[in-house]
């Protein structure tokens, strides 16, 4: 997938839901929708594009559901993602009873998924082909290939061999406090920065093998409830969720009304892949005494 | 205490304070600033009524906007339009966030009354002035989720 300049400075990586100013060093990152859209206008650049096209191409296989209110919500959030990271609100401009075009801007398409060991690479390898060609042919003049080994030879350079120092190590309790510090802060920042696997909340959620229908689709009951009768009653009233998506996370407790259902197009816990989920909520729904 | 020993944990706690510099600015401008922007489909049953919606929060440092459109079926399956902007304000607590409307904006094609919106939305999304409690958390592959009342309600996309 390509990425794309909006203008000298700020880019748009799609894959990743991006938006980033080099020289602010602004960076918003988009909804999943937010970023189909934008992704949209970007490849139909200056060119009309219906309501309808472009709930197509956003919402794909969902897109007859979604009605015109909605896609007008998703481009105020995307208008206001692009003036975050100094871009004109004006650029995506609504043509009543026509459709929308994005314009005004100067667009760049570019590919920036190689990754800097692929780079490192094909650099080793064209260092090899030019130091080939300098040893059979000794009439090139190697002045003017000189400045040409050091730019490719540059950032080998800058990768620098650990430096081994005589100074011996003597493990003494202020030493020791220092790296207990040092391990508390990285644990700190690794659990601040970067979610894990471990703050998924449905990941102690059940599998409920004899829900109805558990053969269509994965029903998964939150585990800290004293009993799933709740669930199970859900399950049997919503078949049709079974049908149209493959996971589906219901939260009930016997002590409260309400129950939740999260139904996704496939696993939160275990697929990698992006899931397109609707969430279901009933702020009071009749507990099994109220049924009796 | 050696001069040695002062010296390593000086060092120390300069190092510690280095990095977080380095993660604070490192971090994205909507991190830094808690500001985070989040899209859901929800539905809402209550008593017969059912609410097909897109629900959108816009957070942002001290305030936000949240937009809410859809349509709401009745038990006689009667569709109505609703299509608003809840301008709020964000109060501070220990866990999660509290937010009070400030501003209730129905947009000029909502045709649903308020009284049929009171039995099935909460009253944050129907009058100004009213509070919601929510928390953030996280489902999936970084996919950030909010609940409400304790229960997963809104996954954003």
């Amino acid at each position: 997938m390509s990425n794309y300049y909006l203008l000298n400075n700020v880019r748009f990586l799609p894959r990743e839901r991006t938006l980033f100013n080099d020289e602010s060093g602004e960076k918003v990152v988009l909804t999943n929708i937010s970023a189909k859209c934008l992704l949209c206008f970007c490849e139909r650049y200056e060119k009309l594009i219906s309501h309808d096209e472009l709930i197509e191409f956003v919402w794909d296989v969902q897109h007859k559901t979604v009605q015109y209110n909605s896609l007008y919500q998703v481009l105020l959030i995307l208008r206001r993602s692009l003036a975050q990271v100094g871009l004109s609100q004006e650029m995506i401009r609504t043509l009543p009873r026509k459709g929308f075009i994005m314009g005004g801007i100067k667009l760049e398409q570019y590919t920036g998924d190689e990754s800097p060991e692929v780079a490192r690479q094909s650099g080793s390898e064209a260092l090899a082909v030019v130091k080939a060609s300098i040893a059979q042919d000794e009439t090139v003049d190697n002045g003017e290939l000189q400045p040409v080994l050091q730019s490719i030879e540059a950032p080998f350079s800058e990768i620098k061999p650990p430096i081994t120092s005589g100074i011996t190590l003597h493990l003494s309790v202020a030493s020791c406090l220092a790296v207990a510090v040092l391990l508390l802060v990285a644990l700190v920042a690794v659990w601040q920065f970067f979610p894990s696997s471990n703050r998924n909340f449905f990941r102690g959620y059940e599998v409920a093998k004899d829900a109805p229908g558990a053969g269509i689709c994965t029903w998964l009951y939150n585990s800290d409830a004293s009993s799933f009768e709740r669930h199970r009653q859900f399950s049997a009233d919503h078949p049709e969720l079974c049908n149209e998506q493959e996971a589906i996370y219901v939260t009930a407790y016997t002590t409260s009304r309400k129950i939740s259902a999260v139904a996704c197009s496939n696993s939160l816990t275990t697929a990698s892949r992006q899931a397109h989920c609707l969430s279901w909520y009933y702020p009071n729904r009749s507990t099994l005494k109220d049924s009796l | 205490m050696k001069k040695k020993h002062k010296i390593v944990i000086s060092a120390a706690a300069f190092f510690c304070l280095a990095i977080v510099a380095i993660l604070y600015f490192y971090q994205s401008p909507s991190r830094r600033n808690n500001t985070f922007v989040c899209s859901a489909r929800v539905v809402i049953r209550n008593e017969g009524y059912t609410l097909y919606s897109l629900l959108s929060f816009h957070l942002g440092r001290g305030d936000g906007v949240a937009a809410l459109s859809g349509y709401m079926e009745d038990p006689q399956h009667r569709e109505t339009a609703i299509n608003r902007y809840i301008h709020f304000s964000e109060l501070d607590r220990d866990e999660g966030k509290q937010l009070q409307s400030e501003k209730i904006i129905p947009a000029s094609n909502e045709s649903v009354s308020a009284d049929a919106l009171a039995g099935i939305l909460p009253d944050f999304f129907v009058e100004k002035g009213h509070l919601l409690n929510l928390r953030r958390t996280w489902a999936g592959e970084n996919s950030m989720m909010i609940l409400v009342s304790g229960f997963p309600a809104i996954l954003c996309d």
